[in-house]
């Protein structure tokens, strides 16, 4: 296994339990639920060549989380749709990137800036909370809905910025 | 064909990304509509004994208010005791309770589900109905050997007969999907007179919950002149967030009364 193989399993490992320990016992006022497991696919690079793989591994990413969530499929939905737009939507963000010819494109908070990197954590955080609201609550109205993607969408975002800035400072050494 | 093999290749990630959630959507409308629990949900092996493991831990935190608890719990059951004897009524319900702990839940969601950590080695059955000591937690939805997952009251499908207790009218109990200290109470006729503060319990109808368990309390009034039923929500006396210790229900005539209905439906 070459040595990014072995980094992303351990992100994957650390994400998911911090988030099945810690974050899923959170309730902040009765319904904020961050959900930072997100956190290990905005880790993985964006890649033309392994564009299926990364599919792939959102998708198991999703399926492990709805294991402990009980939620059939909600994760899974959210999750691959995350993955799928993840790169049309730095691309639209940073078009010069287009030109470049390098295979991995992997997001850091050092080489984009603070102000791209806000807004890119920010409108995938909330595609993913919507889906996720949505999809659970079928019947719900859509005030209930948008006011919990918005709550929980916030809260995660700014952790997800947080954890990005400790990442680039842990990869400058 | 030659064409098609092409097009496959050119478009084989928006492909896979169309399969992918195809694939994810019929696991949630399959698990929605069959209440059918795929083999992956949290009684298999190792998510439920990941729960169990930091279920051991939090523990620990909540001894002193854990003791706390049981002390009342205990001298309500004596002042029961003394009091059964004084008048010697039968008891209130006729069920038979399995206690279990609950190892995980949510609250956040709109459709919740609790796993408790007691299964089929236990006596516990599909549809058993699952209550604590201050109310109405939920139904058991799938078993396994060591573990059961629980249809918690706050489900948009769980639905228990509950009755006001002042006055004997029964109506319905639902969960909105929105606080989880609250829900909402239909079929009560307008003309029924109410007050806020008034105890729910439940009916026993069913069978599933004991009768007479409490429930809770009114907390609004929002009926209209025009409306022919109540407008009602109650909120909880249990904290749903909090509560830890739970009572399964056997119910022991709940056959019999299944039998004498089928017959009457027969003839």
């Amino acid at each position: 296994m070459s040595k990014v193989t072995i980094r992303h399993s351990i992100n994957f490992i650390v994400f998911i339990s911090l988030q099945v320990l810690i974050f899923n016992n959170i309730f902040f006022m009765g319904y904020i639920n961050p959900y930072v497991y997100l956190m290990f696919l905005f880790l993985l690079p964006i890649s033309k060549k392994n564009q299926n793989l990364l599919l792939l591994i959102a998708f198991l990413t999703g399926i492990v989380m709805d294991a402990f969530q009980n939620s059939m499929g909600l994760h899974t939905f959210a999750c691959v749709l995350v993955m799928y737009l993840k790169s049309p939507i730095l691309l639209s963000l940073i078009p010069q990137l287009k030109n470049k010819t390098q295979n991995n494109i992997v997001f850091s908070i050092n080489e984009f800036g603070l102000p791209t990197t806000i807004i890119y954590t920010s409108i995938l955080v909330f595609i993913h909370h919507f889906a996720l609201f949505f999809i659970e609550a079928f019947q719900l109205d859509l005030g209930n809905i948008l006011l919990r993607t918005i709550a929980s969408g916030l809260v995660t975002s700014i952790l997800l910025i947080i954890l990005q800035f400790f990442n680039a400072r842990n990869s400058l050494k | 064909m030659r064409n098609l093999i092409e097009l496959i290749n050119k478009y084989n990630h928006q492909i896979l990304f169309i399969l992918l959630e195809v694939f994810a959507f019929f696991l949630i409308i399959q698990n929605n509509s069959f209440q059918k629990a795929a083999f992956i949900n949290s009684t298999n092996g190792v998510t439920a004994t990941s729960f169990l493991a930091i279920s051991n831990v939090k523990s620990y935190f909540s001894l002193k208010s854990t003791n706390e608890l049981l002390l009342m719990e205990n001298a309500k059951l004596k002042s029961l005791i003394s009091y059964q004897q004084k008048v010697s009524i039968s008891s209130i319900s006729a069920s038979h309770f399995i206690p279990a702990t609950i190892i995980n839940k949510s609250v956040a969601r709109a459709n919740n589900y609790i796993t408790i950590d007691k299964g089929k080695i236990d006596g516990i059955k599909k549809g058993m109905g699952v209550v604590s000591n201050n109310g109405v937690i939920g139904i058991v939805k799938e078993t396994s050997k060591h573990f059961s997952s629980v249809l918690s009251i706050l489900h948009s499908k769980s639905k228990v007969s509950v009755v006001i207790k002042k006055n004997n009218h029964f109506g319905s109990l639902q969960w909105d999907g929105k606080n989880y200290k609250k829900a909402k109470i239909y079929d009560i006729p307008s003309h029924v007179d109410l007050q806020l503060g008034d105890t729910i319990i439940t009916s026993g109808f069913s069978y599933i919950f004991p009768s007479n368990t409490i429930v809770g309390v009114i907390s609004d009034i929002k009926t209209k002149e025009a409306d022919k039923f109540h407008n009602l929500k109650m909120s909880f006396i249990e904290d749903l967030k909090e509560v830890k210790y739970v009572n399964v229900c056997q119910p022991l005539k709940k056959e019999e009364k299944e039998l004498l209905e089928e017959q009457l439906s027969n003839e």
